[in-house]
Formats: structure tokens, sequence, C-alpha cells
């Protein structure tokens, strides 16, 4: 291995695990602010359905490249069962806050948490 | 490094598709490893091997064509549309990054740090398709996570590059230098 090898990989481990850290902390932040967390489930590109996190449910989704299963249980969700061919998103661990992401390409379904603060705007203004 | 025979035509056919025939199989193999980072979507790479060595034993359109025939025939025997277009913006942007640094003779990178580059390449190239599939630029977010588990195969496979390439040239089918 040459010098400029090990420099190369040291400086990428730092700004992968920085911009880890970054997007951790930003994600900390946006926890905090937030009242309601709700979850946002797009579709094929297009917005599927929003559910709040505090409402267990079962959500199926059907469409002709498959079925996924999404369950909501103890302010989480979960992706608990689908016939896509890698199951990545069967094996994400549950979401929870927002930034959290469950992902399944192969049908193309994207859950993505989100917060919102109930006061909006006006607390902003505040 | 050009293969040293008169009929070096029917060499290099048959080492292109050796190649592709190596970089199929270690494919296959690749999806048989429940291997699992904890990270969605990270992979060892093992395709990688074959393609930095082609990159380093055969010359620009040669490797490029070890590179597009293992991305098509991979997509025929297992794959569906959707992997063929992951394959094929990862192949490409980690084969292309890959094979500036070496034919553009960039010395102070070793194989481990092409190899490295590369990884990461493929991750992003496999990133920005998905982002544009699923038109949802947050999917980047991945990267950091993957870039760290693409270090750790990156190393892996340019070890093996190393003394894969060691080997090749000791058995003197390919001219010194």
């Amino acid at each position: 291995m040459k010098k400029t090898d090990i420099i190369l990989i040291v400086v990428l481990a730092v700004v992968a695990l920085g911009s880890l850290g970054i997007m951790r902390l930003l994600q900390a932040r946006a926890a905090e602010s937030a009242d309601v967390i709700e979850a946002e489930i797009v579709v094929e590109g297009e917005l599927f359905k929003t559910v709040n996190l505090s409402e267990p449910q079962v959500i199926e989704i059907r469409t002709e490249k498959g079925y996924n299963f999404l369950k909501i249980e103890n302010g989480q969700i979960l992706m608990f069962e689908a016939d896509c061919r890698d199951q990545i998103c069967v094996n994400t661990v549950p979401a929870v806050q927002p930034g959290d992401t469950i992902v399944c390409l192969p049908h193309e379904v994207v859950v993505q948490i989100k917060g919102s603060s109930e006061g909006g705007l006006d607390a902003i203004a505040q | 490094m050009p293969l040293r025979s008169k009929h070096s035509k029917t060499r290099t056919m048959v080492l292109i598709a050796v190649l592709v025939a190596q970089a199929i199989v270690l494919s296959l193999v690749e999806r048989m490893i429940p291997f699992n980072f904890n990270v969605p979507g990270a992979k060892l790479g093992l395709a990688n091997i074959v393609t930095l060595t082609a990159i380093y034993l055969l010359p620009f359109r040669q490797s490029f064509l070890v590179v597009t025939l293992r991305i098509l025939m991979t997509a025929f025997i297992v794959g569906s549309f959707s992997s063929f277009l992951y394959s094929l913006a990862g192949g490409y942007l980690s084969y292309f990054i890959m094979a500036l640094l070496v034919y553009l003779d960039f010395k102070n990178l070793g194989t481990i740090g092409i190899s490295v580059v590369g990884a990461v390449a493929h991750n992003l190239g496999q990133l920005l398709m998905a982002a544009f599939i699923i038109q949802n630029a947050f999917i980047l977010g991945y990267l950091p996570m993957l870039m760290l588990a693409a270090i750790g195969t990156g190393i892996a496979v340019g070890l093996t590059v190393q003394y894969l390439l060691k080997a090749l040239k000791a058995t003197r089918l390919f001219q010194n230098n």
C-alpha cells in the first residue's frame, strides 16, 4: 500500500464519518422540535399516504410490481413483509424519528419520517 | 501491457472472454453470500476484482468491453431491468474513474487506493440512479454509510488485485512493463 493510498482512505473515512455525524445532529435537532411525527409514504414517485405514528395500523401497498406491508406500532413504523427481490426494506430497522427512512427500491416505495411542530410558522415568528 | 504473441488477437479475445466469465461467476457467487453490513445496499463488489484487473492488463477499448459484457450478461442471467440500470450506473461510473486513474498513469495511487475510489464511485453511481428512479434526492444520505463499507471492501478487492497481477505477471503471458 502506498502512502497516498493511506491518506486517501483516511480522508474518505473522515468525510464519511463527518457527514454522518452532521446528519445525525441535524436529525436529532429536528426530532426535538417536532410535536407531530408523521410518516410520508411515497409509491412510484407519488404521495400514497401520510400517517401519524401515534395511530397503530397496518398499511397495505399493492402495485403491479408487488406488495409491501407496513405496520405502525409503539410510535414506530416497520416494513414487515414484501415480495421484493432483495428484501432490504424488510431488514431495515423500524423508522422512529424525523429523517428516518425505509426504502424498497425494487417496488419504488419510500417511507420518510417527517416532524412538524404544531405552532407552525407562528412558533418561529415569536 | 499487450500480450506477447504473434496470435495476440486470438489471445486477447480469449482473455476478454475469460475475464467476463470470471466476473459473471463472481457476481453470481456474491449473490449467494448472505453478507450484511447492516447497511442497506452494501455489497462486497467481487466483480470489481475483474474490472480492475482488466484495466491493468488491457488497453481502454478492451477493458471497456469486459465491463460492458459483464454488466449485460449478468443482467440477462439473473437481473431484472431495474437491477440492470443500477449495475450500469454503478459499474460504468466506477470503471471510468478507475480507468482514468490507471490509463493516465496516476502513479501516486496503488491498486488499493484505486480500488477504494472505484468502490465509492460504484455506490455513488447506484445512489444517483436510485435518486433518479424514485425521484427523491434524500437517498443520497445513505452515501456516508455506504462509503464506510466501500472503504473496507475496496481495500479487500485492491489487495486481491495486487496479488492477482503479481501471479499473472509470473505466468509471463504478458510483456513486462
